[in-house]
Order: structure tokens, then C-alpha cells, then sequence
């Protein structure tokens, strides 16, 4: 699709390039718990339906996630679950790609479905006046997708000429290569778009193969927010899933990943600076010491303009415009890591502050003012994801998606407030693990003197 | 003492939609506007506890100089440094303490302060903008690795970014005597040479209340807060005004053409042509103009060119709706894998002079309102994406301009875009800009991804 020709100069940009949303910090207070009433039901096939009503604005905003993301990938097909979903707004048994297009544009309607790691999702913003269009549309795509044999031939090569355009984005180029060091040939070691190898050889039969797979309404989460009426939608879901057949997904098998013995992935280009990625296998999103992890994140690399590694690498150092860390939790892997970009010549200089900041909050406690920063913004925040129609649907659907329960908000909210200092030590210690972080950099290796792992040294 | 609110009602009659909101900004945002010049905006928003506040500077890279470009960016930088009364980076501990997120950004014509906090905190955020709306401070130790982080934000956006170096060579090609020549972030030569008193006399120029206004959209109660902002804002002294911008550029006489030889894997294009703004009777035509371009996957230049002839990987469109002065409407892509970008450049120039040649049918006109007329309405969703267009409307022309778009975009018919398409979209007022990829030198491939670890099964 087009991309803004326009960027505003920002004080900062996303922090972090984020293939999962999971890192999003949900939090909640009462105050806003109350804001959020939404209604669960399961539905007769399965399928679990999630309605938020918010009369405001004349809209509605629908999101579905099935359990067919990238993980699901078949070795040697990686790229399957991408294609797949990009491939249902491409065409069904009533409509051409072109149909679709079409309807959706004069509806003023916005339509997508994408792969992620761990679900595919399809969504739908549109004016109520035309929900029951809208509706129609979503339910066909997501059923009855034909899977033209011409659109799967331009999907694959458009999937394939975004990997060629990687070359010119080195966050992008540096991630993947992440991944792969990270996870190996395992199911989560490569972005959702897949690999060239793969993508060459995929075909029509694979994308049905794949669909009728895991397509299925059994596991899957539908959330609807905005201008609705709760019954008429239980009702027109209820209706149009109803003869959509549901067999057992079948189960995912936790991956198994490459010892982790600390490597390098250098890329030479000719940049003005090198694109650095530090980082290790991480926990899974059902990790009891999430919250605690989350917390003490936000203090090292997550928090904005006030973590440590901003501190040190942006506000004292002067090295680099962005940089952070993040956890990403998978349903069944995850991955830490820190990503920066400086000027060749001050790669190593800020791959030693980044280290000096991973083992300090390893040997000291953080201060009772960190600790407090931390957990004021991440439970007094919690309106602010709620605001929109679209962040709701999202909210929604994932809480349902990871099954982190009914009363999340509730649960959430005391898990951060339950973290102590010595808890943010213990998974520090637990989960951080400096002489273990590969590193990845593209860059111009000339200039930059980059450090041969362990990049942090050996054990102190 | 304040000058009363403006109640002006819309000039046409407004549709209430089927839940009964009123979808006129005029009858819904108060205004207000403080002795000291400070202009402020309220919109109640009721249905999430938030409150988004902005704090928009009436300067940008539109007010700099050759030598000193860059310098209302870095200023927005140097913002977060501290005041009489704060330390470094104070401001961002406080709305963090106080669940709030906050950031900023620079355009051509404005720099923009905002943070979102949830209702009960909006105050926290009234005091700190006013405090550094006039008691900034920065010493050396700060000011100098601030300096390094914005030369390196230019090294991340634009220098090691090939679409964003072209990008910025055809607004230097298009524009000869205009400040928009010049990339917001500045030249990286007149980045490095900025200096602390460069920083602080733009500061003394250009940061006062008559050269500001507040946005505030959300849950809250209008008089309380206008009484917090009075409060705050009141005391802020009024500055001379600041020195008007004179530039104005000449029409174009003849296509020019830019060629940006570099390293990089995949080649583009991107043309631009001038146009009039919001300001002039041909506004909406062209807006309705660039979405039929590149809006959707139906539009022309998707359908025809990344769908049917598979020979774009992307498209798009843009138009310069809202700016002070003159602006350009764009039309841009980057050609798939082994096809040539010259090839794509006479299928996007094909494109307009199919605009030109033959009228747009009424489905397809009817289409495209109806897409911007839902996009217009879906804005709604956002509290943040309310402030910013009541902000940048206020910046281009008045805030109350906003309700003028659906109906103008309504009104706009077919001879109009041919003629739009006629009178501004000729060859002669065209820039065309081409990113033609070298081989890195010395480039060596990448190495081979490391070996998977396990056999996995």
C-alpha cells in the first residue's frame, strides 16, 4: 500500500520496532475499569464474541484474531500464515480483489487482515450507517475466500519485493536477523512475511491447505466495539458462523530453540550508522513473573524519556535518538532485546553503556523513586489505552486471546502495585543474561569497532 | 478578563447523525483568547477519562534561514531540558508519575507540544507548559549531547533512509525561494554548526503566548480548566510579535528534474506539483483529486499500477491541504522488483493526463467523496487526531475552517477536477525526482544467517 511520503521531525519515534503487540502494558484503575463494560459470549461453534458498546462516535470498529499467525508456519514454508491472510481481502466466491476493493473504499470503510506471530487478524473501522454492509463483507472474507490463483502469484511477489525493500531498512534487516539467532530455523525465528527461499516456492495449494487448517471458529476471538447494539450483533454472528464447521486446531508444540551460545550477525553497508540489536530468548506471555518483568523493564528500556538506557545512551551520552528495550511474549517463546542506532564510529561506546545498564540493574536494587515512577505510569495509564473505539477492540481481543481473564484490569493493576524492589532484582537476575546477548548490527563495519561476543564480557 | 467564546454557527445546515451528535466543530469547541494573545481551544469529550492537551507554536522550519535551518526542530529538543524551577528532563518524570504520556513534534509551520493524562491530572501538565513556555534554561552540559541526538535523529530519518533523501531533494528542486525548500530537520551542515545561542534567541523570538494557542479535547469541564489555564497562562507575558515570513515562490516556468545517485536496493520516484491551499476555491477539488489518486486499494493509481500491471510494489498520493503558505501535491511509488522506474514514471504521469483528457464518472467521484467524507468522521475516534486537526486548521487559516471540509468536498463536481487537473498538474509546473541506486561500494553481501541450532520437529 502507499506509504506517507511525510514524517514529522519528533522528538522521538516508536521506540521500538514491535512484531507483537503483546508488549502492550495494560493497566487499569477503577475509574476506568468502569469505563470499559463489554459483554462475553460464547458462541454455538465455538468462536468467543466480545461486545463493547460506545454510542459516541457513529462507528463501529471489529476485530477478529484466529489462531493461524506465523508460528504456524511449516518449516520450509515460512511465509504461509502472511500470505494466507493477506490473501483473503483478495477475492472470495461472491467477489473479485478488485469487488472487494471497491465496496470497502465506497463504504469509507477500512478493511485489513495481516498474519502476526502468534494470531491472523481481520478488522473492520466503519460508519454504523453501513455496519450491516460492512458485516457482510468481513463474513465473506473470512469464510468463503477463494484464493485466485493469479492473486496468490501477486501476493507472493509482493510479499517477496517487501523483503527485497528490507535492504533498504536496516531495523527491519537487523530484526530478522535477530530472530534467527534467537530461535534458529524454530517456528518463531522469522518475521510473519517469511523468507525468500520459502516465499519462492509456496503455492496455491499450500494457502488452501494452510486455511482450511486453521481457519476454524473454534479458538477464535471476535471483538466489536463502538455504535452497536450487543444483541443484534450475538445475533448476526451467531446467524452467519452458524454453519461453519469447527475441528480441533490442532495443538502447537513449544518450539524447540538453538542452545544459546552468544553470536554475531554483522552486515555491512554503507550507512551513516550502525543498527544494533542486543538481545536473548525472553518468557512467554504466561509467565508468572510477567508483571514484575514488565515493571522492571519500564526502569531499564521500556519507560520512555526516563528509562536508564534512555538516560544513558540518549540524554548523558548524546549517542543515539532512539533507543530502548522490550520484552515480546509469545503464547509459547518470547525474546528480550535492545535496539539503538548511533554513528558508526560510537557503536561500541554504546553497546558498553548498554551493558553497563543490563548488569546494574542486575547487582543493585533500583531506587523506591524508579520503582514508584514505574508503577504510577503503568497502572495510572491504563485510561489512555482505553480511549478509542480501536484501541478497546484491540484490548479485547487480546486479553480474550491469551486468556489473561475477565478481570485482567482488576489482576493487572494489583500485580504491578504487588512488585518489590527486590522482586525487580530477582527477575533481573532471572531473565537477564548479558553474557549471553547475541548482537546483531548492520552498519558500516569499517568504521564501527564492533566488540566479538560475548559482547558484554565474560561473567563478572 | 477574557473576550467571549465565539459561538459562529456552521454557514450550512448540518446533518445530525443517527445517534444525534452534532458533527459541527463550531458548535461544539469554545474559544477563548487570553489579554496576553494566547488563543485557547476546548473541546469536551466525554467518552474515555482522558484529556488530550497541546501546546501549538506559531513557528517552523517556515520561519528559518539558510544557515540556520533546523533550528525550531532543535529547539522542540532542547524543550525538555529544563526551567528556573526544573531540572533536565523533569517535565517527562512528572507526566510519567502522573500515568500521562507526552512527546512532540516540528512541522514546517508549527512545533507542537502534547500530552494525554487521564482527566483527574490534566492540571500537572497546564503548569509545567506554561512554566516552559517562558522560563526555559539550558546550560552547555546539557545542550551538547541534545545537539549529537538530533544530528543523529537526521542520520536515522534521512541520511541512511533513501526514500526520505529523495523526498527531500525534490522539495529543495520544487521550491527556489520559499523556506519549504528545506527539510524540516534541517541541513545537516547548519544542524552541526547550531549553537546554545542560535537555540535560545529562536527561543526569545518566536515563544511567547500571542504566538501560541492551546488545544485541549476531552473529558473535562471547560470553565474549570479555561480558569487552570488562565491561571497558568495568564501570567505569561506577551513578546513583540515576531518577524512575518516574505517569502513567497515564484510560478514555475518548466518541468525540473532531480536525480539522487546513492546507495540503495530499491529505486523510486516522486513528482510534485504546486498548488494552492485551503485558502484558495480549488482546495477541495484537489484534495478529492489526490484521493482519487492514491486513497484505497480501488484508486487509480493502485488499481492500475500496483494491480493490474504489477508494475509498483507501493503508491501514493498526498496534498498539502493545510499549510500557511502554497504548498505542493504529490505522487510517488517505487517500482517492483526488475521493472524500471522510468517505466513507472510514465505510468503515474499516464495517470494525470487521464485526468485531463476525460472526466471522472459520478460513481467514481461519488466513491471518493464518500471515503473522505468517512474518513473525515472515523477522525472522531481519536481524541489526540481531534486536537491535531483543530490544531493544524487553526495553523493553516481558523479552526473553524474544519467546518467547511464535508461540504466542500461535497460540492467539488466533475468539471472541476478536470480543470483542477488541467491547470495544476501540467508538465510545466511539474518536479520530478528519481532515486537511481549505485552498488554499495564495497559492499559485501551479507553473510549467511548462522546455522539453526537443533533440528527442530
Amino acid at each position: 500500500m502507499a506509504e506517507r511520503y511525510r514524517w514529522f521531525v519528533g522528538r522521538l519515534a516508536a521506540m521500538m520496532l514491535s512484531l507483537s503487540a503483546l508488549m502492550v502494558l495494560f493497566c487499569a484503575n477503577r475509574a476506568a475499569a468502569a469505563q470499559l463494560a463489554f459483554t462475553r459470549h460464547q458462541l454455538s461453534n465455538g468462536a468467543v464474541l466480545l461486545v463493547s458498546e460506545q454510542h459516541a462516535v457513529p462507528m463501529a470498529v471489529i476485530q477478529i484474531l484466529v489462531e493461524a499467525g506465523s508460528r504456524r508456519d511449516p518449516e520450509g514454508q515460512e511465509g504461509l500464515a502472511s500470505l494466507t491472510a493477506d490473501l483473503l481481502t483478495e477475492g472470495t466466491t461472491k467477489r473479485t480483489a478488485a469487488q472487494i476493493s471497491e465496496e470497502t473504499d465506497a463504504l469509507g470503510a477500512r478493511l485489513s487482515s495481516s498474519a502476526d506471530v502468534d494470531f491472523a487478524q481481520v478488522s473492520l473501522t466503519i460508519l454504523s450507517k453501513h455496519l450491516d454492509r460492512g458485516l457482510g463483507l468481513l463474513f465473506e472474507i473470512l469464510m468463503q475466500p477463494s484464493f485466485p490463483p493469479q492473486e496468490v502469484q501477486r501476493r507472493r511477489k509482493a510479499a517477496l519485493a517487501a523483503i527485497d525493500a528490507e535492504q533498504d531498512n536496516p531495523g527491519e534487516l537487523a530484526y530478522r536477523n535477530f530472530l534467527r539467532l534467537v530461535f534458529g530455523g524454530s517456528p518463531y525465528g522469522h518475521p510473519p512475511i517469511g523468507e525468500r527461499a520459502s516465499l519462492e516456492k509456496l503455492k496455491r495449494a499450500d494457502v488452501l491447505r494452510f486455511y482450511r487448517r486453521y481457519y476454524r471458529p473454534r479458538g477464535m476471538v471476535i471483538a466489536v466495539t463502538g455504535d452497536v447494539d450487543t444483541q443484534a450483533m450475538v445475533a448476526a454472528f451467531e446467524r452467519a458462523l452458524a454453519n461453519w464447521h469447527s475441528e480441533i486446531v490442532p495443538e502447537f508444540p513449544p518450539p524447540v530453540v538453538p542452545r544459546e551460545e552468544p553470536q554475531a550477525v554483522t552486515i555491512d553497508k554503507p550507512l551513516t550508522q550502525t543498527n544494533l540489536i542486543l538481545g536473548h530468548l525472553g518468557v512467554t506471555r504466561d509467565n508468572p513473573d510477567f508483571y514484575a518483568i514488565s515493571v522492571m523493564n519500564f526502569i531499564l528500556g521500556g519507560g520512555g524519556f526516563t528509562s536508564r538506557l534512555v538516560e544513558s545512551v540518549r540524554v548523558q551520552g548524546g549517542l543515539a535518538y532512539s533507543v530502548g528495550s522490550q520484552f515480546t511474549a509469545y503464547k509459547s517463546s518470547g525474546t528480550f532485546h535492545i535496539a539503538m542506532q548511533t554513528k558508526n564510529a560510537s557503536a561500541a561506546e554504546a553497546i558498553t553503556r548498554a551493558c553497563a545498564e543490563v548488569r546494574r540493574i542486575r547487582s543493585q536494587m533500583v531506587e523506591k523513586e524508579e520503582l514508584e515512577n514505574a508503577q504510577q505510569y503503568l497502572t495510572g495509564s491504563f485510561p489512555l489505552r482505553l480511549d478509542s473505539n480501536s484501541k478497546v477492540a484491540t484490548f479485547l481481543a487480546q486479553v480474550e486471546f491469551y486468556g489473561l481473564g475477565q478481570d485482567y484490569i482488576d489482576q493487572y493493576m494489583q500485580r504491578i502495585r504487588s512488585v518489590t524492589r527486590e522482586d525487580v532484582q530477582r527477575v533481573a537476575q532471572r531473565y537477564l543474561h548479558p553474557e549471553n546477548l547475541h548482537l546483531v548490527a548492520v552498519g558500516n563495519l569499517g568504521e564501527a569497532r564492533l566488540p566479538s561476543p560475548p559482547v558484554c564480557g565474560l561473567p563478572q | 478578563m477574557l473576550l467571549l467564546g465565539l459561538f459562529c454557527s456552521a454557514l450550512l445546515v448540518w446533518p445530525l447523525e443517527a445517534s444525534g451528535r452534532n458533527v459541527s466543530y463550531a458548535a461544539r469547541v469554545q474559544e477563548h483568547v487570553l489579554p496576553n494573545g494566547l488563543k485557547v481551544l476546548l473541546l469536551e469529550d466525554h467518552k474515555a477519562p482522558v484529556v488530550v492537551f497541546q501546546v501549538w507554536y506559531r513557528v517552523g522550519s517556515r520561519n528559518e534561514e539558510l544557515g540556520k535551518t533546523g533550528l525550531s526542530h532543535l529547539l522542540e529538543h532542547l524543550m525538555f531540558k529544563g526551567t528556573d524551577k526544573r531540572g533536565p528532563e523533569e517535565y517527562s518524570r512528572i507526566i510519567q508519575r502522573n500515568g500521562g504520556n507526552e512527546n512532540a513534534f516540528t512541522d514546517t509551520d508549527n512545533t507542537t507540544y502534547f500530552a494525554t493524562l487521564a482527566s483527574d491530572r490534566v492540571e500537572v501538565v497546564v503548569e509545567l507548559e506554561a512554566d516552559r513556555m517562558q522560563n526555559l534554561r539550558f546550560d552547555d552540559a546539557q545542550f551538547q549531547p541534545e545537539h549529537q541526538v538530533v544530528v543523529e535523529e537526521r542520520r536515522l530519518r534521512t541520511e541512511d533512509n533513501p526514500t526520505a533523501a529523495l523526498f527531500e531533494l525534490l522539495a529543495a528542486t520544487a521550491y527556489t525561494a520559499h523556506p519549504y525548500q528545506w527539510p524540516i530537520i534541517g541541513w545537516m551542515n547548519d544542524l552541526q554548526k547550531a549553537t546554545r545561542e542560535d537555540a535560545l534567541a529562536y527561543y526569545r523570538t518566536y515563544y511567547a503566548p500571542n504566538n501560541a494557542f492551546v488545544v485541549a479535547v476531552g473529558d473535562f469541564a471547560s470553565a474549570r480548566l479555561l480558569g487552570e489555564i488562565e491561571r497558568w497562562f495568564g501570567a505569561v507575558p506577551a513578546k513583540p510579535a515576531p518577524p512575518a515570513v516574505r517569502a513567497q515562490e515564484p510560478p514555475q516556468q518548466g518541468e525540473r528534474r532531480a536525480i539522487l545517485r546513492r546507495p540503495a536496493e530499491v529505486p523510486s520516484i516522486a513528482i510534485a506539483f504546486h498548488t494552492p491551499n485551503l485558502k484558495h476555491a480549488d482546495a477541495y477539488a484537489l484534495e478529492v483529486l489526490a484521493s482519487l489518486l492514491g486513497d484505497g486499494k480501488s484508486s487509480r493509481l493502485y488499481h492500475k499500477l500496483v494491480y493490474q500491471q504489477q508494475l509498483a510494489r507501493t503508491v501514493g498520493s498526498h496534498y498539502d491541504l493545510l499549510t500557511i503558505d502554497p504548498g505542493l501535491l504529490y505522487v510517488y511509488g517505487q517500482p517492483m522488483p526488475g521493472k524500471n522506474v522510468r517505466e513507472l514514471e510514465r505510468a503515474l504521469l499516464a495517470e494525470i493526463e487521464e485526468l485531463q483528457r476525460a472526466q471522472v464518472s459520478a460513481s467514481e467521484l461519488e466513491k471518493v467523496k464518500n471515503n473522505l467524507e468517512a474518513a473525515f468522521l472515523l477522525a472522531q475516534d481519536s481524541l489526540f487526531y481531534q486536537a491535531l486537526l483543530l490544531g493544524q486548521y487553526e495553523i493553516a487559516d481558523r479552526w473553524q475552517r474544519l467546518d467547511d471540509y464535508l461540504g466542500g468536498i461535497r460540492a467539488v463536481t466533475t468539471d472541476q477536477l478536470q480543470r483542477v487537473a488541467r491547470e495544476y498538474l501540467k508538465p510545466d509546473n511539474r518536479t520530478i525526482a528519481l532515486l537511481e541506486p549505485i552498488p554499495a561500494r564495497g559492499g559485501k553481501p551479507a553473510p549467511p544467517a548462522p546455522p539453526p541450532g537443533l533440528p527442530v520437529h
